[in-house]
């Protein structure tokens, strides 16, 4: 008797654990994990207004994001090909503090560079956050 | 035993706080359920509402893809609607052109409601027509409550109500509206300004 209601918790235990199981799983497939390759070429760096960061030179390019720790304003990444010949691949830009994000073709041996902006009123340096995704 | 104690604990513990992730209400006055604040995720999800293959969701904020909802087009792009992590609102524009340039931006339910999202996105800024610039707004603010009424929908085919497609560069200047539940929103036009170099 006392082994099968041993049994008994031990199945409703197996039981109760797949389910919750069950429901982590459908709750993380429903929430798709943000896979994509990335390269921080700015990782929090304080950055005043107008002033570009840059990623440098890269192999592949497929888009970018920006973010600044900012209440207002507007940030923007773009990817380009440097001069001579310069070019924009893409761009975008959205008003903080929403992270602004794009994606394009795949491109190779081009640059992705961002800053913010704000009609030249930030007179101090928030912290900016800028991606490469390849 | 203990084990199987432990990992329903843990599990539990992740399906909390991935519910708590996910707010339905925010503050500063929008206690109300996301279909409220966005109409659009108010109807269910048709094939129209699916994004084209080249739209990355998951590199554009981790947009979820049943949740996208289709906004409307103009002569410049298409836009969606769609859930990021953490429940975010997200606005997706997919400009028109070889460049397959697609942008979003995601905002918290609370910041959505107080200046809803704005983004400018193209192949060339200093090249117009290869540029789209659009608003996404909650659905207690509309066009005319900014005075873009007919700016705003100059061009626009089946564009959701919420949604505010405009030119790039033709709108300038903040505006706050004050809202009967005493808070306000405050719409901020975005200016794309990168230098060449």
């Amino acid at each position: 008797m006392e082994k099968h209601s041993r049994t008994s918790r031990s199945s409703l235990s197996g039981r109760i654990v797949a389910v919750v199981f069950a429901s982590v799983a459908a709750i993380s497939i429903a929430i798709p994990a943000a896979n994509a390759a990335t390269y921080t070429y700015a990782n929090n760096v304080p950055t005043a207004e107008g002033v570009e960061r840059d990623s440098g030179m890269r192999t592949s390019i497929t888009g970018g994001s920006a973010a600044v720790t900012l209440g207002i304003g507007t940030q923007s990444i773009a990817t380009y090909y440097p001069a001579p010949g310069y070019t924009t691949v893409a761009y975008a830009s959205s008003a903080a503090p929403n992270p602004t994000v794009i994606s394009h073709k795949r491109v190779s041996n081009a640059r992705s560079k961002c800053s913010w902006h704000l009609n030249g009123l930030g007179g101090h340096s928030p912290k900016l956050t800028c991606k490469v995704i390849w | 035993m203990r084990f199987a104690l432990l990992a329903a604990s843990a599990a539990t513990a992740t399906i909390v706080a991935v519910s708590t992730a996910l707010p339905a209400v925010a503050g500063d006055g929008a206690q109300k359920p996301i279909e409220a604040i966005v109409p659009a995720f108010a109807q269910p999800q048709t094939a129209s509402d699916v994004v084209p293959e080249r739209v990355d969701l998951v590199a554009l904020g981790g947009i979820a893809s049943d949740s996208t909802r289709f906004l409307g087009s103009d002569g410049y792009a298409e836009y969606w609607v769609g859930r990021g992590n953490a429940g975010n609102v997200c606005l997706i524009m997919a400009v028109k052109g070889e460049a397959q340039v697609v942008a979003s931006s995601c905002a918290t339910i609370t910041n959505f409601y107080r200046q809803g999202i704005g983004l400018v996105a193209g192949a060339d800024p200093k090249e117009p027509a290869t540029s789209a610039e659009a608003y996404l707004l909650p659905a207690d603010i509309t066009s005319d409550d900014l005075g873009l009424g007919m700016q705003a929908r100059s061009s626009a085919q089946a564009t959701h109500d919420s949604l505010i497609s405009l030119r790039p560069g033709s709108n300038e200047g903040v505006r706050t509206i004050e809202r009967h539940d005493g808070s306000s929103f405050r719409f901020a036009p975005v200016s794309a300004a990168l230098g060449d170099r």
